[in-house]
């Protein structure tokens, strides 16, 4: 006989509801340590995004957030990924770091919604299939977002930007699915994962 | 230099305004900036907003150096609009068999929007300029909202240094390692960031765990009525301002409605 190992979110404890997490002390500061990881390791992405296309379509920076708030959703819940998610805009809206800022409040909220609602649906989130359709789900609601973005904010025809749009979700799916597998499995065996 | 430095300084009357009065004008001018791409009313907001940074003695370099980041942006905004749009086309080119056009209805429009961005940039620029980030706390708390998620952006503030310093320290290591990632090809750079990743997180989860541990030992959280050491009041300077931008922002709301802008 074999048995299925249950990991659900939020996996710091597992007792507690997805929604709202946990939202002790530790949850909201580890969420606030995530975030603060996730603003140092976007330095390797955001300029590359900005220096390519002014960070009107970016790449590199997606796929680094939607690793550390999809990681910070799993681990602590919906509440805590949100933290993780909108903490990056305020910060850099507050250091002038991008003109975009304001509007990633939205869109980095939605790949902690993406990934609390995908998780209800799974047993165990430390497997393939669940990071792969939290990648999924979080990529397309991306280009949900953006596109009203492009058309009201900057005018721009969306119907010639469909070729954009399918890169950047090509490249944002795989990514963030194998870098999420890895944490979770690192996170799982260094004992993070409590009840 | 992080905008909020000046804020943290308090060397101007403006950083003395209530944070929702900033919020208020930020608010509105949002609201303005997004319902018409009007170069008479752009401009007349533009001016507003150089106004108050002269007036409020806000610091020109630090205040307009965010404005430098968003050249790329409005760059590509223009020359997308410029090959984008159909109508005026003024050149041509034949490039792989396919047509590109260059049309001036597309430049205009393109450089339209880029004084939008410029606007709304300057506008979120002056609220973090002004505006205390403890003083933000506060404000937030006096909304109701609890003190724990109020208290998070100034956390992250205080702790920012902190992530940064761990990460040189984790990039130097895995050099030290052979593992140099500044040495990577950019446009691959974010595909081989994994072994700094690993070992950030794993840090950053456990200082989290001590600072959690410190803060609930010190009973974070454990009243509700909290005090403060800075207080945030409305002066009649804020109510001015407050009912300035709102009715600036309806004007042109309503001009917009009635079809005049």
């Amino acid at each position: 006989m074999t048995t299925t190992e249950v990991f659900t979110i939020p996996l710091a404890k597992m007792s507690a509801k997805p929604c709202p997490g946990r939202v002790d002390s530790k949850g909201i500061v580890s969420a606030i340590f995530l975030a603060l990881a996730m603003i140092g390791l976007l330095q390797f992405g955001e300029r590359l995004d900005t220096l390519l296309f002014g960070g009107l379509f970016p790449v590199s920076g997606r796929i680094i957030s939607m690793t550390m708030i999809g990681l910070g959703t799993m681990l602590y819940g919906l509440v805590p990924g949100i933290i993780v998610a909108d903490i990056n805009p305020l910060i850099a809206t507050a250091t002038g770091t991008s003109p975009l800022a304001p509007f990633w409040l939205i869109t980095n909220a939605s790949q902690a919604f993406s990934a609390w609602l995908v998780g209800r649906y799974f047993r165990n989130i430390i497997s393939w299939p669940y990071v792969i359709t939290y990648s999924i789900t979080a990529a397309l609601l991306l280009v949900v977002l953006y596109i009203p973005l492009h058309i009201f904010y900057f005018k721009m025809p969306w119907q010639k930007m469909l070729s954009m749009y399918a890169f950047q979700t090509a490249v944002c799916i795989p990514v963030p699915a194998i870098f999420l597998r890895g944490l979770l499995k690192v996170i799982r065996n260094a004992g993070f994962v409590e009840e | 230099m992080a905008l909020y430095t000046f804020a943290l300084e308090g060397r101007s009357w403006a950083t003395r305004l209530h944070p929702m009065t900033m919020a208020t004008v930020v608010v509105c001018a949002t609201v303005i900036v997004f319902s018409t791409l009007h170069l008479g009313v752009m401009g007349a907001t533009l001016a507003a907003l150089l106004l108050f940074m002269v007036v409020g003695r806000l610091p020109a370099r630090t205040t307009l150096a965010p404005l430098v980041l968003i050249l790329p942006l409005c760059f590509f905004i223009t020359l997308i609009q410029t090959v984008t749009q159909p109508e005026q086309i003024v050149a041509s080119w034949q490039v792989l068999g396919r047509e590109i056009t260059f049309s001036g209805q597309g430049f205009v429009l393109g450089l339209r929007i880029t004084l939008r961005v410029v606007l709304l940039a300057l506008t979120l620029t002056f609220f973090f300029t002004v505006v205390h980030p403890a003083k933000f706390t506060k404000a937030l708390c006096d909304l109701r909202m609890p003190f724990k998620y109020a208290y998070s952006f100034t956390l992250a503030l205080r702790f920012l240094p902190l992530m940064l310093e761990e990460l040189t320290t984790i990039k130097n290591a895995q050099q030290c390692r052979g593992y140099d990632i500044d040495r990577v090809n950019p446009l691959l750079r974010v595909f081989r960031v994994f072994p700094l990743m690993v070992p950030l997180v794993l840090i950053a989860l456990r200082r989290a765990g001590t600072i959690a541990l410190a803060l609930d030992l010190r009973a974070f959280g454990a009243r509700p009525d909290r005090t403060f050491f800075v207080e945030v009041q409305r002066g009649a300077l804020d109510v001015g301002l407050r009912a300035a931008a709102v009715a600036a922002a309806a004007v042109v709301l309503g001009a917009v409605i009635g079809g005049w802008l």
